[in-house]
């Protein structure tokens, strides 16, 4: 610990001497415009690269679970899906704190960000499904430029398929065989990703074959 | 008929403690549901409106931050553990990578060790209008506290701009920082909100500093002398309103503050009027520092260091051994003890606020005496930031 | 008869509608001095009628419920009393100290209700603003004084004639010195800074009104309408000439006439308290005592003294 030489301010510079006229020189305020804006009828501008909501690209993504390791919040699972060879990661916007750890740790460059950032909901059971969703590519995402999440509902059937409907009506579908780290019955175990942390609490709606 | 001693040492027993009602006074629960304490809570009793006695009630904030660090990666501790000073939150990442940057022994960059100063800088600016916000609500001049309301929303823009998000920006890791300068046209910008704020300090002296009124309120309320703060511990612009020149910025310098050249202000009376003052300057001496750093420029390199450990994160590994590292922030003296044994979770993290020193035994001792109207302005005063007591 | 029953609910509906558009005045002018954009003029007629449709209130017994009417009671009689234009119900019996005393009731009985309601705060409310009210007697007892030497009766009808030739209040020495004790006194009548200490939301939530909720709330926002409204009215009338206009042939375009000449004397004097509150914080209740028996006795008392001689 080295001690710098103290420069201390002269008692002058700090004290100051009350006055009941000059608190009126704050009326002027009253003819200049509001700093405040309407939002609703304004619209205010959103940074570049603002950390919003996710976008995978589904042919580079190799399933490490790179992502899922270093999430603080745990709220990445894996989720094999038929036709991919290699699970992919699934986020619950109930549980991220939007760090974008996940994208800076990605080997692939798979996973990125947009900045759209409003999703919000009535409290009806279909709308609290559309927090849990596997990122669509970027292409789909962008289209909407009004920074809303860009899925109007996803409907789940009994088999596993899932079905996600975007805003503009077009349809994504595809079928969930199983969530975590190890494959399905139907493939040989393959060695998970090693991860030397303990994940203590189940997750939620985790199916093992 | 059970009498109040019989009841006191029955519960004395069974480990709970109770306090026996007195004739001439009353008990007013100061509680954590109040537009003046900031989630926290104190029990009063009072006789008529002056406060005879006063038992801090903390723990409503506690979130369990030291033992949920233990149980994530290196790297990920940053997006938990700046959630622990709401109105700073640069001041917890800075702490933590900067201890983990010793235990590592590399060297971090001079871009990076710029752009951690700057940001640093800019946190303390906000927060120093934040606390100008807290107290012209308080004392019951609401213009000054929209203004500063307004202002600090230039400064929300500025870290969105750069970081990426506008309260919590996850932005320094050790190592570095995440993300580039975006360009001239930040510091542009950066320039010119330092001018335009610079420009409304005279609104708020004629305002609030300078108002007689203010003064009435503010003097001879809350007195702390040298030794009594020196024993408790306090720290910040409250230590040095009672005569210490303390400032961790040129006791133990870190980043690029041993180049900068900033006066300290040192007053006497231990009031609230004078940390009021002591508070009002460093405000405006934290825009003249920022000037000097946008006159020496960032340098060039690179903003991060180039670790081959880093390549996969989760499996970054520390090796072993115990750091700490401190930090002036606007509170006091804010600092972080991090131990790892090799792993690569750190082994114990322990974070100090500079409110456990003086929210607690300090405050029960300044507020007897006082009246009614006084306690916020107080609590105010001291700058008590309730989730660095409860972590 | 039915003429003055006519009479009288105009006056009233008048006071209601006049007064909520006051405390919209004084809502957008405080944020344009916050910077801020504001809400529109007509936010509080929007806030009472969403107070006044609530389901459930709860109560705390009879005099919970009595306070709240006694305090909107008081005020509607004391709007009958202060001559209106040349509109008048009661105007011939108002003398200044009966419509002081009952500018005053309305907050007996707010602290009748609060002090029922049992929440320690509502307590220190109550407390804090039965000594304001003590407090601000001493000046506006001389004010008074001052003003019924000057003219010699005590009759407000007779004192708004008597500026008619006279010229205005203030323009005379003695009566300047109590307009200015009275207008310092007005700050704490209206609850505004920096004597709104039994309001103080910072510190006691909102004093005697943490209880309040729903129609008890709605009645109260109509009662500070119709005081904000008398207690400008009866300033503009003793000190600022009143509003008797009589340039016209037609007496229905004097009233209009002299309805829009007080409407702006009461405007100017709701600017003036609405500045002083926006830029000064405010003072604990021992210091605002020992103020207002300091300073406004003292130009008041001059006042009194130099108005006898």
């Amino acid at each position: 610990m080295k001690m710098e030489s103290v420069k201390i301010a002269p008692e002058e510079k700090v004290r100051k001497k009350p006055s009941f006229l000059k608190p009126w020189m704050s009326l002027k305020y009253l003819f200049k415009k509001p700093v405040t804006i309407k939002i609703p009828y304004e619209e205010t501008q959103i940074a570049e690269k603002y950390r919003g909501f996710h976008t995978l690209n589904w042919k580079t993504c190799i399933g490490c679970n790179m992502c899922g390791q270093i999430c603080p919040a745990r709220a990445i699972e894996m989720t094999w899906i038929e036709g991919e060879k290699r699970p992919h990661p699934k986020i619950d916007y109930g549980r991220c704190t939007f760090c974008q750890f996940c994208v800076d740790v990605c080997p692939t460059n798979a996973l990125g960000h947009v900045e759209h950032y409003i999703l919000t909901t009535e409290w009806k059971d279909e709308e609290l499904e559309l927090f849990d969703w596997v990122p669509l590519p970027e292409e789909m995402v962008r289209k909407f430029s009004d920074y809303r999440h860009p899925l109007a509902k996803i409907e789940k059937y009994e088999d596993g398929r899932v079905k996600y409907v975007l805003r503009d009506g077009s349809e994504f579908e595809f079928k969930i065989l199983g969530y975590g780290l190890k494959p399905p019955a139907a493939a040989k175990p393959k060695p998970a990703a090693k991860s030397a942390e303990k994940k203590e609490e189940p997750n939620p709606g985790e199916k093992k074959e | 008929m059970v009498t109040q001693e019989e009841l006191i040492r029955e519960a004395r027993e069974n480990g709970m403690e109770l306090l026996p009602l007195e004739k001439d006074t009353y008990e007013l629960f100061f509680g954590p549901q109040h537009m003046a304490t900031e989630n926290y809570s104190l029990i009063l009793k009072m006789d008529g409106h002056r406060v005879v006695k006063a038992i801090a009630n903390p723990g409503f904030l506690h979130r369990g931050f030291e033992k949920l660090a233990e149980y994530r990666p290196w790297h990920t501790n940053i997006a938990l553990l700046l959630r622990i000073c709401v109105p700073e939150p640069d001041v917890p990442e800075a702490i933590y990578s900067m201890a983990v940057d010793e235990l590592m022994g590399w060297e971090v960059p001079e871009r990076a060790q710029w752009i951690r100063t700057t940001v640093l800088e800019m946190a303390r600016v906000s927060a120093y209008l934040f606390w100008m916000m807290g107290l012209s609500f308080k004392l019951g001049v609401y213009t000054a506290g929209q203004w500063a309301a307004a202002y600090r929303e230039r400064f929300m823009a500025l870290f969105e701009e750069l970081t990426g998000a506008r309260v919590y920006h996850i932005y320094t890791i050790p190592g570095g920082v995440r993300r580039d300068i975006p360009g001239d046209k930040w510091l542009r910008q950066l320039r010119d909100t330092v001018e335009y704020i610079k420009d409304k300090l005279k609104d708020f002296d004629n305002l609030v500093f300078e108002n007689y009124i203010t003064y009435r309120r503010l003097e001879g309320i809350g007195v702390m002398d040298k030794k009594f703060a020196l024993n408790e511990g306090v720290t910040g612009p409250n230590l040095r309103a009672t005569g210490v020149p303390y400032d961790v910025r040129r006791a133990d310098p870190y980043l690029l503050y041993p180049e900068l050249d900033f006066e300290v202000p040192v007053l006497k009376e231990g009031d609230a009027l004078a940390r009021a003052l002591v508070r009002r300057f460093e405000f405006e001496q934290d825009l003249y520092i920022l000037e000097q750093l946008l006159d020496m420029g960032p340098p060039s390199g690179p903003y991060k260091v180039d670790h081959p450990s880093l390549k996969a994160l989760p499996r970054f590994r520390v090796p072993a051994g115990d750091a700490f590292a401190h930090v002036e922030a606007t509170k006091g003296d804010f600092g972080a003890y991090v131990v790892s044994d090799g792993g690569n979770k750190p082994y114990r993290v322990q974070i100090r606020g500079p409110s456990i020193a003086h929210g607690i035994r300090v405050i029960e001792q300044l507020l007897v005496g006082a009246r009614l109207a006084d306690v916020p302005v107080i609590l105010m005063s001291l700058d008590n930031c309730p989730p660095d007591i409860d972590r | 008869m039915i003429e003055t029953a006519l009479k009288a609910l105009f006056i009233l509906l008048y006071a209601t509608f006049v007064g909520f558009m006051f405390m919209g005045i004084i809502r957008i002018v405080t944020a344009r001095i916050h910077r801020r954009v504001g809400p529109p003029i007509y936010q509080p007629i929007l806030d009472t009628i969403k107070l006044l449709s609530k389901k459930s209130n709860i109560t705390h017994g009879l005099i919970y419920d009595f306070g709240i009417l006694y305090a909107v009671g008081a005020t509607i009689l004391a709007v009958m009393f202060i001559p209106l234009g040349s509109i008048g119900v009661l105007r011939a019996y108002g003398d200044l100290i009966l419509i002081t005393f009952l500018l005053e009731i309305p907050m007996l009985g707010i602290m009748f209700a609060a002090m029922s309601s049992g929440n320690p705060y509502a307590g220190i409310g109550a407390q804090r603003a039965l000594l304001t009210l003590l407090a601000i007697q001493v000046p506006l007892g001389f004010a008074i004084v001052a003003l019924a030497e000057f003219y010699g009766t005590f009759s407000t009808y007779e004192i708004v004639m008597a500026q008619q030739t006279m010229g205005w209040s203030i323009f005379h020495f003695p009566l300047l010195l109590a307009a200015i004790a009275y207008d310092l006194v007005l700050q704490a009548m209206f609850g505004k800074e920096p004597f709104d200490i039994m309001i103080a939301p910072g510190e006691i939530s909102l004093g005697p009104m943490v209880e309040f909720g729903g129609k008890h709330m709605g009645l109260l926002q109509i009662q500070h309408a119709i005081a904000l409204f008398a207690e400008t009215l009866f300033f503009a009338n003793i000190f600022l000439g009143g509003g008797v206009v009589t340039a016209f042939s037609s007496s229905i375009l004097n009233t209009i006439a002299g309805l829009a000449v007080l409407l702006v004397k009461q405007v100017a004097v709701l600017l003036i308290a609405t500045f002083m509150g926006a830029i000064f914080p405010r003072f604990t209740i021992d210091q605002a005592a020992k103020f207002y028996w300091k300073w406004p006795t003292i130009i008041a008392a001059l006042g009194a003294v130099l108005a006898s001689l």
